[in-house]
């Protein structure tokens, strides 16, 4: 990979000619990306502000790229692209979140709820996807913040701060959802969870001298599983004999396998800790939404397979944990009571749901790999 | 929750030891080096000794939050660049590990000196091999947030409630 040679240029016949192309295509690049952005600026049919704040932000930001390009240093041109590249990939998002698009009635009372559980500075995007599946996505805003901290040698952050104003310091958060559900408002209990993520990770990245709390977790639990992970290695001798760089290899193996860990870890975190927040603010029917949607699923795979998520019976034994007590039958609606033959239905559903966590046939899985071993073991998430 | 933060670490890693492979190329041409561009040495000398286990601090240098997490992140990514110039390696003359090793510790110390002239500075040939490892490492980082132009696999996939 590396036949390049500094001084700003890659090696090879040409590159000169390809940098100035460069420069023009990003210069294109950027007055399309601001004139997009302008135009899904004024659309004007969003549930809520915040698109159209977000829209100003790549809006200003495009337009302080294209006006500072003849100034940019050769080697920086790729990653100015890389800038331009996930901005215009963000207003996907704010496309799709215009009234037609979204359960417009729920989504004003959506964001206020969602506000009412947040730090006040975020704001939401809500938007619906043809994958089936929820998700939040995080960072826009700050991460625009670091790709210019990045580059001073192009231009300072103070540029792009006075560039884009206050908005420069709102967080922006889209929540997805399925777009064959845009209408089940049972389904969107799944928003629990999401604004679960957001108290999860301030939690998390809560700083205390310097390190977050998360931090202190895996400290605790770091040195422990990398011996862990250096015996594995040595008991599968993947080294090569006679290599140059032999503990270099070593070393990576050891490397990748403790980011996956730690990766694996917060993942675990995250998602378990936002099922307890969802619970809690939604109760059982939080449990009866996981125990419909995981239907279609394995519920006992191991989270490696699965994008580092933990199992779904993981899950739901834990949410009912939390909302164990709401399901006493005979204490919420016992028998003869008004709404009896209305409530019971639901009530033996959630049962099922329950027993289906119990069971604990997911914990194998876990502990059938040193990754996901570790890394549930380290806060007792297994448990 | 998909959190933008681990791209924009990334992204800082790659652009930073991008500069700071452009500035160890022009001195070992004998070109004179600007104050922003020796900060741009600093920043990789202390970045790389937290990320090498082997010739940096690496578990030993206390480092938590942000930059703790970029090192973790940017870990695999730095040994499979030594790996990937190893032939690079041999031809500057490093046959034995331990060669390999004191090169990179010698570079750290020079890097987080800013460069500066004394018992820690480097020949020419060291400071272009240097350059050709930072160089690699910030370009697989780069092509982390990229993919080259190529799109991702993972894009036509569908996972569960993030």
């Amino acid at each position: 990979m590396a036949n390049s040679t500094k001084d700003g240029k890659p090696a090879g016949g040409g590159e000169d000619w390809r940098s100035t192309v460069l420069r023009r295509e990003l210069a294109r690049h950027a007055c399309g990306l601001e004139w997009l952005a302008a135009k899904l600026e004024e659309a004007g049919d969003y549930p809520t502000e915040t698109a159209v704040t977000f829209c100003r932000i790549i809006r200003l930001t495009a337009r302080l790229i294209g006006s500072r390009l003849d100034s940019a240093p050769v080697g920086k041109l790729p990653y100015i692209f890389t800038i331009m590249r996930n901005m215009g990939q963000y207003l996907r998002f704010v496309e799709r979140s215009r009234i037609e698009q979204t359960p417009w009635s729920m989504i004003q009372a959506t964001e206020v709820f969602l506000k009412q559980h947040t730090p006040k500075e975020c704001c939401f995007i809500l938007r619906p996807q043809w994958a089936y599946n929820y998700s939040i996505k995080s960072g826009f805003v700050e991460t625009l913040r670091a790709y210019f901290d990045s580059l001073p040698e192009w231009m300072p952050l103070s540029e792009w701060e006075q560039a884009v104003g206050e908005a420069a310091k709102c967080r922006v958060y889209c929540i997805s959802f399925p777009r064959v559900e845009r209408m089940n408002v049972l389904m969107h209990v799944n928003w629990g969870h999401e604004v679960g993520h957001i108290v999860a990770s301030e939690w998390l990245n809560t700083e205390l001298n310097g390190r977050t709390k998360f931090d202190v977790l895996w400290a605790k639990s770091k040195t422990g599983i990398e011996r862990q992970i250096r015996a594995n290695y040595e008991s599968v001798n993947r080294s090569p004999q006679e290599e140059l760089l032999k503990s270099f290899y070593r070393e990576q193996y050891v490397a990748a396998t403790m980011k996956e860990v730690q990766e694996l870890t917060q993942s675990g975190f995250k998602e378990l800790i936002s099922d307890f927040i969802g619970a809690h603010l939604l109760g059982p029917a939080a449990l009866a939404c996981l125990g419909e949607f995981s239907t279609r699923y394995e519920l006992d795979a191991n989270p490696c397979d699965c994008g580092r998520y933990p199992p779904w019976r993981m899950r739901l034994r834990k949410i009912a944990e939390v909302v164990g007590e709401d399901l006493a039958e005979n204490d919420c609606c016992p028998s003869g009571s008004e709404h009896h033959a209305l409530v019971a239905p639901y009530l033996r559903f959630l049962g099922k749901v329950q027993l289906l966590g119990s069971a604990k046939s997911d914990l194998p899985a876990i502990e059938s790999d040193i990754r996901t071993r570790e890394a549930y073991k380290v806060s007792g998430l297994a448990n | 929750m998909t959190d933008l933060s681990e791209s924009s670490r990334l992204f800082e890693a790659s652009s930073r030891l991008d500069s700071a492979a452009t500035v160890l190329s022009k001195l070992s041409k004998g070109e004179q080096t600007t104050s922003a561009e020796r900060e741009a040495l600093v920043w990789a000398g202390g970045f790389l000794s937290r990320v090498d286990w082997t010739a940096g601090g690496g578990n030993g240098a206390a480092s938590f939050g942000n930059l703790a997490a970029q090192a973790t992140e940017v870990r695999p990514t730095f040994y499979a660049a030594l790996i990937g110039i190893e032939r690079r390696l041999r031809e500057a003359g490093l046959t034995r590990e331990e060669q390999v090793v004191e090169f990179l510790r010698k570079l750290y110390q020079f890097l987080v000196k800013g460069g500066a002239n004394g018992k820690s500075k480097l020949p020419a040939e060291r400071l272009q091999l240097a350059s050709t490892l930072l160089l690699e490492l910030s370009q697989r980082l780069l092509f982390q947030l990229t993919d080259n132009g190529l799109p991702r696999e993972d894009e036509l996939l569908v996972g569960g409630m993030a």
